[in-house]
């Protein structure tokens, strides 16, 4: 099947930037790794390296618009520091699946999350958006604890800034979502059922 | 095949304009892996265009040059969706969206062999048999090009059609795109093309980055695309024209504009068949 090979070589060199330097360097080694035989490993070699980076290129601007639409705001309040991170990030992850935006947006919003540099408030915009991203998603519980900043005060109409626990719980044969808002400590408490995450 | 004319590839910022002027669209296009999953919000709007328009499913992810088995889940979820929309035919690409695993999120090019055409007719005789309703294959714009060719895209397409009894989707501007990437003749291609098996056209604009033409579907259509779509009406009146805008949405005024811009080159030629 040298179809199958050729094109699992090429996803993977489309996707991953250290196949991509790897082949640079040993473009027959790699060809063999995946059974090719010379003639076809010598018509790959045909291929240029540009186009392959210019490929793989379109593929993650792809990538970034639509993680830029599902996290908007940690998107405005990273500025270029969004777009470096979501590079360093997507250089070996790959998407899979029909929702993979969601995915990759969920993905993404844990990577940033693990980055220490992320100042408090953009914690607080992020943790919020990847609840927003995973309740989109197939996930039938998504809880979060967001800490008290201004912007999670005004963005969840609370009166007070105060940590709250929010939680998507997803009812029906539908995805019909219920959120609740939950401030800590419990002094009181407010369930809305949200018809669309759309506007939320 | 009935003429169904001129509309756009819907997207659900539009959803409130579109009903405001219900008839600016003759024939809507949806993208099939919106609809696939059980979201109730999405589910429901397919069923309010589907009560309006005659809907036109295309998906993305079929995979139909790949050499791996098609994925059997994505291809019963949207052979469903076709029966239930039941719409004239559906389509996707000549192209490959995954292999050994690894997805790539978008169309990559398959070779011209005949390796890979045999590859691409088992698959459409599956999803054309399975669904039940005529598909049609689209040509990509493509940034590598695949060494090997035994033959000319028209050619491999035309033998998909031969083969499988499908129909094509023409896109004009992925056309365009690779004739200014690649430094080939767009008006050469369309007459090699076999456009009397066309059930479709897509138009859109893209943008130039780095010397090289992306296929953003972000721009109003070029006029050399326009130019390519009067040269093409002219020789074969294709039943639908289909508008594609997925970035930096207009308002809805500018997408009415260029569907009335291309329904009076559609209906020009009506006139003079
Ligand atoms: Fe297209």
């Amino acid at each position: 099947m040298p179809l199958q090979n050729e094109q699992r070589l090429l996803a993977l060199l489309y996707t991953s930037a250290s196949a991509r330097v790897e082949y640079a360097r040993q473009p027959q080694e790699f060809c063999k790794r995946f059974h090719l035989s010379p003639q076809a490993c010598a018509a790959m070699a045909a291929i240029p390296n540009s186009s392959i980076e210019n490929y793989a290129r379109s593929l993650i601007a792809k990538r970034l618009n639509e993680v830029t639409k599902l996290l908007p705001m940690t998107a405005q309040s990273m500025g270029e520091a969004f777009r470096e991170a979501f590079y360093a990030y997507s250089k070996e992850v790959p998407t899979r699946g029909v929702d993979r935006h969601l995915r990759d947006a969920t993905a993404f919003a844990k990577f940033l999350a693990a980055r220490k540099e992320s100042a408090k408030a953009e914690v607080s915009v992020l943790r919020l958006e990847a609840a927003r991203v995973s309740a989109r998603g197939s996930s039938p519980l998504v809880v979060c604890m967001l800490p008290p900043t201004e912007w999670i005060t005004k963005e969840l109409k609370l009166r007070k800034p105060e940590w709250v626990v929010l939680a998507y719980l997803r009812v029906g044969r539908y995805r019909r979502w219920s959120r609740m808002v939950i401030p800590l400590p419990n002094t009181s408490h407010s369930t809305e059922t949200s018809k669309s995450l759309a506007g939320d | 095949m009935p003429a169904l004319g001129v509309g756009f590839s819907f997207r659900p910022a539009y959803l409130a304009d579109l009903f405001l002027r219900p008839h600016s669209m003759d024939v809507l296009e949806v993208i099939a892996d919106h609809y696939l999953e059980n979201i109730a919000d999405r589910q429901e709007q397919l069923e309010l265009l589907c009560a309006h328009y005659t809907l036109l499913p295309h998906s993305l992810n079929l995979s139909l040059g790949g050499a791996d088995t098609l994925d059997r889940s994505y291809v019963r979820r949207l052979c469903r969706l076709v029966q239930r929309l039941r719409p004239p035919w559906f389509s996707d690409h000549l192209a490959f969206t995954r292999a050994g695993g690894l997805e790539l999120g978008h169309l990559a090019p398959v070779p011209l062999t005949k390796e890979a055409l045999d590859v691409v007719c088992q698959h459409i005789h599956e999803v054309q048999d399975r669904a039940e309703t005529l598909f049609i294959l689209e040509n990509i714009s493509t940034h590598v090009i695949l060494p090997g060719a035994e033959m000319t895209e028209a050619d491999f397409l035309a033998e998909v059609v031969e083969r499988t009894a499908c129909g094509l989707l023409l896109d004009l501007t992925n056309v365009y795109t690779n004739a200014m990437n690649h430094g080939f003749s767009a008006d050469a291609y369309l007459q090699e093309y076999p456009l009397e098996h066309t059930m479709q056209i897509h138009i859109a604009g893209g943008e130039w980055s780095r010397g090289t033409l992306n296929d953003t579907h972000s721009a109003p259509v070029p006029k050399e695309v326009w130019r390519l779509l009067e040269y093409t009406l002219k020789r074969y009146r294709v039943p639908a024209i289909i508008l594609e805008r997925d970035e930096n949405l207009p308002p809805f005024e500018s997408i009415v504009e260029e569907t009335e811009m291309a329904r009076s080159l559609w209906g020009c030629h009506a006139a003079s068949e």
